[in-house]
């Protein structure tokens, strides 16, 4: 389980999401290979006092760039000539940490940036993540957003101890200098009584890698890199085609791979036809791999011929989207529920006692997603008797070594890993699937090297999806408006329990992430998880249970906002009341967003703007608001989106910007358009042509990034923009239509049910019969706090009836649809004294507020119809009908 | 199997291919100009962009025998040093993300600016349909522009 203290993603938690073991996974033969590298490169030696640093695998990449200079342990490798290499030990998939890990090395080193060269660390212990500043972890790995704030406080020692070394170097040179007259600038250690340079890192660096200093500490502020935004060192490569991604990997006499996996989920194969001459063919995980001379292209086409034949599983005919989603809707109602933790209060209790008028409910869907990386799974591999060498675009370097030793039967020691780079990680990189099988195609092909490439469409229809889920939410206010019970009952199925972590009987807490832990203050908390048994492959998307808790969350919170008359930004301040570091946070950010994004005035005409916010990833906050136009049956477009994050501290604010903007294409194009399904058994989306993905005219026109740094503790980046973009949107298009969307992507939802009069509409200034076209021109006039005022200006209707003197009359309605337990509110005149509200002349019970508003709920038993409000003097009913749907 | 001539950035090549076997591998598994990515393979992404004879082509889809004779333009005929104005402005503006989609997004941005040296926002939203899965097409916009000295 991830766990979490005070909503932070304890930073053992990705230990756990990546599936290694928290024991020592590595054996003494590994210890006593580095061992013997060590010695026989000559470079030996811990790099800093009581830290477990010790040169390693690395060295090898790294040996021709010793010379005269030096290797100051596994990150810090200076030329004679004073170039400065440093090594970036996670997986660069586009999110700048092998800039930001570099600069804070760099920081403490004081060099020149221009002379800082970056290399991609290969798999090594001694680049595993930190447990904290001076301890290494267990595993070398890239995700839950961790890279910059797990390593900071350890490369600042790495960087700090380096430059201590190369000062220590130049007194144990010319001892008549003391140390303490001695400092270091630019590459160069200097003396300070008289400003002469003793000599450059490139000079001393064969010295320094014997000391030993015992005067390490950190520099000060200002710093030189950290917080400015410095340019990426992996840049230069991208941009004239020599970046190395794992699928470009060429081996001396290599041959080329590829897989047939099994067309539909479950299945296994049952006979394999004859493969062409030149072909080989190798059992691996999945289905096949066929092994050719010539090209990938000729794998295939070699793999897509082949004939095989497969077996179905007795649950492959279960995977289908209606099926599923049947069988979740029905555990909905009746599975077995698992409590997640904490339980604060006693939410079932507080809403069971609740008054129904100030009770809200909604039932949100997600949909399984596709990552679509742009590069497809690949990996390289050269199997010989003793040693197994793999080259590979992997976010989990040690777990990778592991399932190759696994595989091959050989101790850790006797494999190689070299970490290419990610044409996209987003998570799909945390499996190892494709490296177990170029692995397992190299031990085929012993002693020659073998690239195994998937085709798009076997990577389409061989993910691991992110999970579905189906949530209930329910909530109980007060008198206020405060929210005194929050309730969630999720129905996913459990990344945990499809990799075979998840203990039976006890909750998958990832399930629940952004929702148990949600940053919000609500006296009685209770979310309960039933697992979904889907044998649909579930793995982890970049911001995994968060990107769908907080979907659902952020719209019923707005939901119940626009319900109860509140505004959003204050009703999320009121949740946020505790006076905690976090809730000051949230508050400046909100503050600060609501500023930003011209909340208080008018939005473009057309458009309607959504608020939505996150917390999670280590604390960090982000708040979003989308300008959204458009209509149902028509689409929507999102035009800008102003986003402020408060990721704690920055060290490189040009990355936190770029990752703010893709994070909200990546949430966009999820919201809009994206989903898996299934039909049969088989994955109906194969390639792009038919699994959308945004594009530069699908991009918002203006995407604001603003950065709060609160100089709180580092929080995580790369993921915490993405969740909140979905809920930015469909709250936005709640306030436009007047029409609440809780499932998602929005292109699939039906929206409100047209009326079924076609009575001409009175043409009142904010009536439309119906979301058209229309509605992109439709004067939003209100953006004031008060969004009900405008989410109801859709479904307009008049009364049919001639009001009596003193009679009411109903003039709005909202939503226009919704199924039993929907909370409808009426606007209109004379209310005062309402008797009854009825839905297709079935009663419902309603509230009144004051003469002009009246909530109500729709009942149990209700057919769609018009509503009907009586007073002691008369009845008011909608010219138009409400839509009692599922 | 038979042989095909043509031209890449520049210089001749002949290499081993089938007639029918796409540019993009061509280049790849051939060549060793590894810069030009496969994405799709059904000219959806545009990962594999290159110029056939200055003509902007998804590479996926061009066989290897319609190639005989031509020119064949690629990221890495840019040039080598980043002296390329896309390449600078694409420096300038800190454009790439994981970068496997830049390849293409820099060659197509290479056509547009051949056809239109000052293409407005949305003639860039027309022209540039390459997918990014990371997201960088504002940065993208900005490095077109950049080059185009209208930023």
């Amino acid at each position: 389980m991830i766990r979490r203290r005070g909503g932070t993603t304890t930073l053992d938690a990705l230990d756990e999401m990546t599936g290694l073991a928290k024991a020592d996974g590595f054996s003494t033969k590994e210890f006593s290979r580095r061992g013997f590298l060590t010695s026989a490169l000559g470079a030996g030696g811990a790099l800093v006092v009581g830290m477990q640093l010790a040169p390693g695998l690395g060295l090898l990449e790294r040996a021709g760039a010793t010379g005269a200079g030096g290797v100051l342990g596994v990150y810090v490798t200076i030329g004679a000539d004073g170039s400065i290499t440093l090594t970036c030990p996670n997986a660069e998939m586009g999110q700048g940490t092998s800039t930001a890990l570099p600069m804070l090395v760099a920081e403490e080193l004081m060099v020149d940036w221009a002379a800082v060269r970056m290399v991609l660390g290969g798999y090594d212990p001694a680049l595993n993540r930190p447990a904290n500043g001076t301890t290494l972890g267990t595993s070398q790995s890239t995700g839950g957003s961790t890279a910059v704030r797990s390593y900071h406080d350890y490369l600042r020692n790495v960087g700090a101890t380096a430059r201590q070394k190369l000062i220590w170097a130049a007194n144990a040179i010319d001892p008549s200098i003391p140390i303490s007259d001695l400092k270091a600038d630019n590459g160069r250690v200097l003396r300070i009584s008289t400003g002469a340079v003793v000599g450059t890192y490139g000079d001393l660096a064969a010295t320094a890698v014997g000391m030993n200093p015992t005067d390490v500490t950190w520099v000060h502020p200002p710093y030189r890199f950290i917080g400015q935004p410095m340019t990426r060192l992996d840049l230069p490569a991208k941009v004239n085609g020599s970046a190395g991604f794992g699928i470009d990997v060429r081996v001396d006499g290599m041959k080329y791979a590829s897989v047939k996996l099994a067309p539909k989920v479950g299945q296994t194969v049952g006979s394999v036809g004859a493969a062409p001459a030149g072909v080989q063919v190798v059992p691996v995980p999945g289905g096949v791999a066929v092994v050719t001379d010539g090209s990938t292209w000729h794998a295939i086409q070699a793999a897509r011929s082949l004939p095989v034949t497969w077996v179905d599983a007795p649950t492959t005919a279960s995977v289908d989207s209606t099926l599923m989603r049947a069988q979740a809707d029905q555990l909905l109602a009746t599975g077995t529920t698992l409590a997640t933790t904490p339980v604060v209060g006693d939410a079932p209790g507080v809403l069971a006692a609740a008054p129904l008028n100030q009770k809200f409910t909604g039932v949100y869907s997600t949909p399984y997603l596709a990552h679509a990386t742009l590069e497809p799974m690949n990996a390289t591999a050269l199997v010989t008797d003793s040693t197994c060498e793999i080259w590979a675009p992997t976010q989990v370097q040690t777990k990778c070594v592991q399932a190759a030793a696994a595989i091959t039967g050989m101790p850790v020691g006797a494999i190689t890993l070299h970490t290419t780079y990610l044409g996209g990680g987003l998570g799909r990189r945390l499996e190892t699937d494709y490296v177990k099988q170029a692995v397992t195609v190299a031990m085929a092909v012993r002693g020659t090297p073998v690239k195994l490439v998937w085709s798009r469409e076997e990577d389409f229809t061989h993910d691991v999806y992110r999970p579905c889920s189906l949530v209930q939410m329910d909530a109980a206010v007060d008198g206020s408006g405060a929210i005194t019970a929050l309730k969630a009952r999720i129905v996913s199925p459990s990344v945990r329990a499809y990799q075979g972590s998840l203990t039976p009987g006890t909750a998958d807490a990832s399930a629940a992430d952004g929702m148990v832990n949600a940053v919000y203050n609500v006296p009685n908390r209770l979310v309960e998880w039933i697992q979904d048994p889907s044998p649909v492959p579930v793995g982890w998307w970049r911001s995994i249970g968060v990107s769908q808790n907080c979907f659902v969350l952020e719209s019923f919170l707005d939901d119940i906002a626009t319900q109860t008359g509140q505004d959003p930004f204050q009703l999320r301040k009121n949740l946020c009341n505790q006076g905690t570091e976090i809730h000051r946070r949230v508050g400046t950010v909100l503050d600060r967003l609501r500023a930003e994004s011209g909340w208080d005035a008018a939005p473009p005409s057309g458009y309607a703007r959504g608020l939505a916010l996150c917390v999670g990833f280590g604390n960090t906050v982000v708040g979003m608001v989308a300008e959204v136009a458009g209509a149902f049956g028509v689409g929507f477009k999102v035009g800008r989106i102003t986003a402020v994050i408060d990721p704690g501290s920055v060290v490189n604010p040009d990355t936190v910007r770029a990752q703010i903007e893709g994070s909200v294409h990546q949430g966009l194009q999820a919201a809009l358009w994206q989903q898996m399904t299934f039909t049969g058994g088989t994955p109906d989306h194969r390639n792009f042509n038919t699994y959308r993905m945004g594009r530069m005219r699908d991009y918002p026109a203006a995407v604001d990034v603003v950065i709060v740094e609160s100089g709180a503790a580092l929080g995580g980046v790369g993921e915490p923009g993405v969740p909140p973009v979905a809920p930015a949107v469909t709250n936005a298009i709640a306030k436009l239509t007047g029409f609440r969307l809780r499932g998602l992507p929005i292109a699939a939802q039906a929206g409100p049910t047209p009326p079924t009069t076609t009575t001409t509409v009175a043409p009142v200034t904010t009536t439309t019969t119906r979301p058209t076209t229309t509605s992109t021109t439709r004067a939003t006039t209100t953006s004031t706090t008060r969004p009900r005022t405008t989410s109801t200006t859709r479904a307009t209707t008049t009364s049919t009836t001639a009001p009596l003197l003193g009679g009411p009359s109903i003039k709005t309605f909202t939503p226009s649809s919704g199924g039993v337990g929907t909370t409808v509110t009426l606007t209109g005149t004379n209310f005062t004294g309402a008797t009854s509200v009825t839905i297709g002349g079935v009663a419902a019970p309603f509230t009144v507020s004051g003469s002009t508003r009246i909530t109500f709920r729709i009942p149990t038993g209700s057919r769609t119809g018009k509503i009907s409000v009586t007073t002691p003097k008369g009845i008011a009913t909608t010219r138009d009908t409400f839509s009692v749907g599922r | 199997m038979g042989t095909i001539s043509f031209t890449v950035n520049g210089a001749p090549v002949t290499v081993d291919a089938d007639s029918g076997m796409p540019l993009l591998w061509v280049l790849r598994d051939r060549c060793g100009l590894t810069g030009t990515k496969y994405g799709c393979g059904i000219e959806q992404c545009g990962a594999c962009s290159v110029l056939l004879d200055g003509h902007l082509e998804k590479a996926c889809d061009v066989d290897a025998g319609e190639v005989q004779g031509r020119s064949v333009t690629t990221v890495e005929g840019l040039s080598p040093d980043l002296s390329n104005r896309l390449q600078q402005a694409w420096i300038a503006e800190q454009v790439p993300q994981c970068g496997y989609c830049q390849s293409g997004m820099l060659m197509a941005a290479t056509a547009l600016l051949a056809q239109n040296p000052r293409p407005s926002d949305s003639a860039i939203d027309g022209a540039i349909a390459n997918l990014c899965a990371c997201g960088t097409y504002p940065r993208v916009k900005r490095g077109i522009k950049r080059a185009a000295g209208i930023l």
